[in-house]
């Protein structure tokens, strides 16, 4: 097991790297002149030719690639044009809000999207069934900034209830987490539903129904384990994205995460930082890939054999 | 005269979808008595596994009704039993074993946790320890090393998870047990080994056994009874000594017969049954099998015809109107 989470790890590396090659590449193509930006559009040309040379902008893209993956190793992402500060510390500073959204969106959608995907399985065609398939169906189409903004009015200022924007306290997460959340719930329970259905017309829950077990565990016991593969592949992946993927709704929400800081740096033109957040949100995923992986050896014992039969091999 | 323990009286089966009405069993009459073994036998499509999963109650939800008839388990009409009612009889009287044991097992539990927990189920006062230990006895009756429990299903050949599904159907000792062609999976050498584990099992529990099959081989090798279904009916019923060798049979019967290839004559083609089972959506009137039958008489076309005893001790029976007197 050990040895296969290793392997994975060193797989993550050359995709990491091919990232980081395509943003830095794409990035450097845009227009701009970092030395500009940083010393400001009253900076005189001398000044700015200086800054260039030694920044090395004036070298190779291949070679400022290189340099930078060289930093990178060393932990040093280059700093902020705007700010001056390292990007690995501007990132760090924004981890932890970012964390708690998606760590908030994440079990929203975990406790109300499971269960309703199963009922809605359970009971295929019946009212529950359309309720559910027809929320979802709504929360899809609705855009999510709009949702955000809606929530706003309704719960900030018409009722007073949770606050509008900043990160203060846990409430302040409520809103922005149901927004963030709102496309992937739809997306659990349709998948749920769906995969709870493939599951329920297999022979062995037949198997268990002819061996008098109620129909309650029939679902939780002998259907949902069976069921689970593909509901955890979607947590794992909406979770990676919510992590560095909320950009609007961080704006929206006023919230200091990784995703409002990509946003701005994007507009401001702060490549170090938009590189930075791109590889942390590569990072992310990869390693919520892995995890994922790993989960689904607990649930499913025929991976586990696999798994432990590759390594043997090798 | 033995005791009886399922009476199916009149059962009649229907599939209602949207577009049409399946007549997939059609006054079926069967008995079993205790601890005897009718093999149920006919062609894919005449309702074999529909009447089983009617005693099961397993019918598909919605879509599956009992039309008219009773299904009586020791005196007792279960067609109207309660939702809890069905569920203390499935695994406990009536288990089922079905056709394929790769599918039948549930691949996320462990065959420990399949067997004992169709113990605990129906044996409420048993223990954990002495549910482990039954577990371990009854893997070995079926002939599986009680080592292997903790394993899963996929790590267990085919004919190995037909002895853990074996094992799943009689852990609560059933009176009756409906096998759905239970070897049909398996290849040959398997299919012997597990008919006579199926065989010594059901001895030595006294269970009841129904056998659905459409193949003659296994009915002759184990059954006590045969019934031959066509369109959801039975044409043809006796003890297995009527069958194979009483010279009075169905058409159906017959053509079945002749359809197995015999070693010891030289044939150039295989002699099958000319045709196909009638559409289910739209049953011929009269005999449902006039279509496809040589001896096909006028009468055939436009009366059902009735049932018969073609011997004095009243064991054999035939549908059709060859027998009947008033042909």
């Amino acid at each position: 097991m050990l040895r296969y989470i290793g392997q994975r790890l060193l797989i993550m590396l050359p995709i990491i790297l091919g990232i980081s090659f395509i943003v830095f590449m794409i990035l450097d193509l845009t227009p701009g002149d970092p030395a500009r930006i940083i010393l400001g559009d009253s900076a005189t040309d001398e000044s700015v030719r200086v800054l260039r040379e030694e920044m090395g902008l004036n070298d190779h893209a291949i070679i400022r690639y290189f340099r930078y993956v060289k930093n990178a190793i060393t932990g040093d992402f280059g700093k902020s044009y705007r700010s001056g500060l390292p990007v690995l510390s501007e990132l760090k500073a924004r981890m932890p809000t970012s964390f708690k959204l998606a760590t908030g969106s994440m079990i929203m959608i975990i406790i109300i999207g499971i269960p309703v995907g199963i009922i809605s399985a359970a009971k295929q065609y019946s009212l529950l069934d359309t309720l559910s398939l027809t929320s979802a169906l709504l929360l899809t189409s609705m855009p999510n900034f709009w949702l955000g903004l809606m929530l706003m009015l309704f719960f900030s200022l018409k009722l007073d209830l949770l606050p509008a924007t900043g990160a203060y306290t846990w409430q302040h997460f409520i809103l922005p987490s149901i927004t963030l959340g709102a496309f992937g719930l739809a997306t659990m329970i349709r998948m749920t539903r769906s995969s709870m259905l493939e599951v329920i017309r297999q022979d062995y829950i037949r198997t268990a129904r002819s061996k008098g077990v109620g129909e309650f565990k029939v679902i939780t016991r002998h259907a949902l384990k069976n069921a689970l593969l593909p509901i955890i592949t979607i947590v794992g992946m909406n979770f990676a994205l919510m992590l560095g993927g909320g950009m609007i709704i961080e704006s929206t929400f006023a919230l200091p995460g990784i995703g409002s800081l990509a946003i701005q740096a994007i507009r401001t033109k702060d490549t170090p930082i938009v590189i930075g957040a791109i590889i942390f949100i590569a990072i992310a995923i990869s390693v919520m890939n892995l995890i994922v992986d790993i989960i689904y050896t607990f649930v499913d014992p025929r991976l586990k054999t696999i798994i432990t039969a590759e390594n043997v091999v090798k | 005269m033995a005791e009886r323990l399922l009476e199916i009286k009149d059962l009649n089966v229907v599939y209602e979808t949207d577009e049409s009405v399946v007549h997939a069993v059609n006054n079926l009459n069967l008995v079993i008595n205790k601890g005897e073994t009718l093999g149920l036998v006919g062609e894919t499509g005449a309702g074999k596994t529909t009447a089983a999963l009617s005693i099961m109650k397993l019918l598909p939800d919605k879509t599956g009704i009992i039309k008219r008839g009773e299904i009586g388990l020791e005196n007792i009409n279960i067609t109207i039993a309660t939702k809890y009612d069905k569920r203390l009889l499935r695994g406990n009287v009536i288990s089922m074993i079905f056709q394929d044991p790769m599918t039948s097992l549930n691949p996320t539990l462990t065959v420990e946790y399949q067997i004992a927990e169709v113990l605990a189920l129906h044996k409420k006062d048993m223990k954990k320890a002495e549910l482990s230990k039954r577990v371990d006895e009854i893997l070995e009756m079926v002939g599986l090393p009680p080592s292997r429990k903790h394993e899963y299903p996929h790590q267990f050949s085919g004919g190995m998870k037909q002895r853990v599904v074996i094992a799943i159907a009689l852990a609560c000792e059933p009176k009756l047990l409906l096998a759905d062609e239970p070897t049909t999976a398996l290849d040959v050498t398997i299919q012997a080994q597990i008919l006579k584990l199926m065989k010594e099992l059901k001895e030595k529990l006294d269970t009841a056994m129904l056998l659905i099959t459409h193949d003659l081989g296994v009915v002759a090798e184990i059954c006590d009874k045969v019934a031959i279904m066509y369109a959801g009916q039975i044409i043809e019923q006796g003890m297995i000594e009527d069958i194979f060798e009483s010279k009075y049979h169905h058409p159906y019967t017959e053509g079945l017969f002749d359809a197995i290839p015999d070693l010891s004559k030289k044939t150039k083609r295989l002699n099958p049954v000319e045709g196909l089972m009638p559409d289910p959506t739209d049953l011929p009137t009269g005999c449902f099998f006039h279509v496809r039958c040589r001896k096909c008489m006028d009468i055939c076309k436009t009366k059902e015809p009735e049932i018969k005893w073609t011997n004095a001790d009243k064991t054999h029976l035939i549908k059709c109107h060859l027998f009947n007197d008033n042909k």
